[in-house]
């Protein structure tokens, strides 16, 4: 026969102890840190990207 | 939100609006020259006064109040970036790698109002507000607005999204190519897409920031799944668990961590996309077949309503 306290564990999910998980955040990714894909409108907007483009002489 | 009529200096909205994610920023002449000026994947965002309610109105600042850089205390220093502040104000400062800053912005406390200067020694050009200047500041306007930016491809089918996020090189590009392909559905974008929190649950958005692949469409549907990608030698759709989603969701979402505010307002966002939207690791390779894997979570999403 089954007890209140027997009734009560199977009704609630298996306890799973807390876990530590580090995240690698990429901050120049995702806050905007360098200035991919602008070009292609105006005079001279042809800045590319932080990785080898125009980036510097158009200031951005 | 700001009444159109209520804000700034009679004809400021004589520039343009940009809008996107169903939110309106109102640019004052000086920061909008002409539509044509602006890259070809601004041009969906782009509208001239709609007379719907403003977001954000950004506007020129007294010259008398431009900040002095000498002053400037940086707290946050991304690459093209800083957040500081000039004795007691918050301000951003846009700069070239070392060169001075080309232009500074101040935000109110909720981004309803931005205030912006121009530094023509740091050489910007026109248009001035473009990436990284108005992805920095929508990232405070969304975050007053439920939503927030991923590092993701979006695509919209028979009603509904399912979002694709993954850091540079994941492959969003390669799937955005393969499902473009297929030709079914849209591309909302296939590098930055906007996840905003709607009284019918939450809703993904194209924006104005586009990978190689240049999709950038002003479009949204509700968000049916999250598809976390990864290159296989199969195709595979597994589901995961919220706390499983939750980890890789940080690690593409723009969580504005420079600003202890900004970051405690999108935080519970993130938490309600993974508890409320189902989520799996999508492994896929550069060959037909990935678009028959992820139809099925759109039909099941669409037999859903």
């Amino acid at each position: 026969m089954k007890t209140n306290e027997d009734k009560q564990n199977e009704s609630k999910p298996a306890y799973e102890a807390p876990q530590l998980e580090v995240v690698s955040l990429k901050g120049d990714e995702v806050l905007a840190g360098s200035c991919k894909d602008i070009s292609g409108a105006g005079p001279s907007l042809t800045c590319r990207d932080s990785f080898g483009g125009t980036c510097a002489s158009l200031g951005s | 939100m700001i009444p159109a009529s209520s804000s700034g200096a009679p004809g400021h909205l004589k520039g343009g609006t940009l809008s996107l994610a169903g939110l309106s920023a109102a640019l004052d002449g000086p920061l909008c020259p002409s539509f044509a000026a602006w890259p070809g994947p601004y041009q969906p965002f782009l509208v001239s006064d709609s007379g719907d309610p403003l977001s954000s109105h950004w506007r020129m600042g007294d010259e008398e109040l431009h900040p002095d850089d000498a002053r400037f205390v940086s707290t946050y220093a991304a690459g093209s970036w800083q957040r500081g502040t000039v004795n007691d104000r918050v301000l951003y400062r846009f700069h070239a790698g070392e060169n001075r800053p080309y232009l500074w912005a101040e935000p109110n406390g909720d981004f309803s109002e931005v205030t912006v200067w121009q530094d023509p020694a740091g050489r910007r050009q026109m248009p001035p507000m473009l990436h990284p200047v108005d992805r920095v500041l929508w990232m405070g306007v969304l975050a007053h607005q439920f939503g927030f930016i991923v590092h993701s491809c979006g695509w919209s089918c028979n009603g509904k999204a399912l979002l694709f996020p993954g850091v540079s090189g994941a492959g969003k590009t390669t799937l955005c190519r393969q499902l473009m392909a297929a030709g079914q559905g849209n591309i909302l974008s296939d590098d930055r897409v906007i996840l905003k929190k709607e009284d019918q649950g939450i809703r993904a958005c194209g924006t104005p920031w586009p990978g190689d692949a240049k999709q950038a469409r002003n479009e949204s549907a509700p968000l049916a799944a999250l598809c976390f990608i990864e290159k296989s030698p199969d195709h595979y759709l597994l589901p995961i668990r919220s706390s499983e989603a939750l980890r890789r969701l940080l690690e593409a979402a723009s969580v504005p961590w420079f600003s202890s505010e900004l970051r405690d307002r999108v935080l519970p966002l993130l938490e309600q996309v993974v508890t409320t939207v189902q989520a799996f690791r999508l492994g896929f390779h550069p060959e037909p077949g990935v678009t028959d894997l992820l139809l099925p979570l759109v039909d099941l999403a669409v037999q859903r309503d």
